[in-house]
């Protein structure tokens, strides 16, 4: 009867000591595997590609555009007129990450790119969902 | 030393609330990533980078229904692709221009990059209206 009580409690923690070892794997998985990234306020759905061999990392300042047109620079929405400003210190070497519906038309994309020469951006990298053909 | 040991276990931190904020970060973490394969296709936004020599550029144009149009023949995108690589490896042209006719969408002309991109076919870019933009900017 004395030996028993102190059994008990640690019964409880042990059987919980599995769940915790689960979840903080879980944990440290979606902490390496996944990337924090912020999204549009726009629903999105990109091109896919087959070939293209590049991959790459989100950057934090990711222009995405919607298919009618609406623009956001990496979370917050941006009118097409101040894009001009938030990309003056674009620097001249890296491309900027252009994420697009695939149903905008591609024209508008090409009137975009004259606005983005104008800021100084050189090279784009225009950003495409993976599909395996 | 005996007698210590026992009440030291009694008074263990209690591992709830661990768990508790262990569970947050989890969801948290769980709804905050992507794991999107993002893959970039590298595009000039000006044509004239692509003009140091006299060697002028190719241009394929991209109608709505996603035929690719090069030197007014319409051609199938794997045969396009390798043509424009070894063409561009003898430097016979500067660098490929794909223009989309006013009612092509991206996914179309995407896969039109995407083709040419895989095939590495190097220094791609975008183009609106008339063939041999490629002098300055407007």
């Amino acid at each position: 009867m004395i030996i028993a009580p102190p059994k008990r409690p640690r019964s409880n923690d042990d059987s919980i000591l599995p769940l915790i070892n689960i979840v903080f794997l879980l944990l440290i998985f979606f902490m390496l595997a996944g990337v924090l990234a912020q999204s549009p306020p726009f629903e999105m759905t990109p091109p896919s590609t087959a070939k293209t061999q590049d991959k790459a990392q989100l950057d934090n300042r990711v222009l995405s555009i919607a298919a009618d047109g609406r623009m956001a620079l990496g979370g917050s929405e941006i009118q097409t007129d101040e894009l001009a400003n938030a990309l003056d210190d674009w620097p001249k070497d890296k491309p900027l990450q252009i994420r697009a519906d695939g149903a905008l038309k591609a024209e508008a994309l090409t009137e975009l790119f004259t606005t983005l020469r104008a800021s100084g951006v050189a090279e784009v990298n225009l950003l495409t969902q993976h599909n395996d053909p | 030393m005996h007698i210590e040991s026992i009440p030291r276990r009694k008074h263990s931190i209690s591992l709830t609330p661990l768990i508790d904020v262990v569970f947050i970060l989890l969801v948290f973490f769980m709804l905050a990533t992507s794991f999107t394969d993002w893959r970039p296709i590298g595009l000039a936004t000006g044509t004239s980078t692509a003009t140091p020599g006299q060697t002028p550029p190719a241009v394929v144009r991209v109608d709505a229904d996603g035929n690719l149009r090069y030197q007014q023949q319409i051609m199938a995108a794997a045969a396009l692709a390798t043509q424009l690589k070894s063409a561009r490896d003898r430097d016979e042209i500067s660098a490929v221009i794909v223009q989309p006719d006013a009612e092509a969408s991206l996914d179309v002309t995407v896969g039109a990059l995407d083709a040419l991109s895989g095939a590495g076919v190097t220094p791609l870019s975008l183009a609106t209206g008339t063939p041999a933009s490629s002098a300055d900017s407007p």
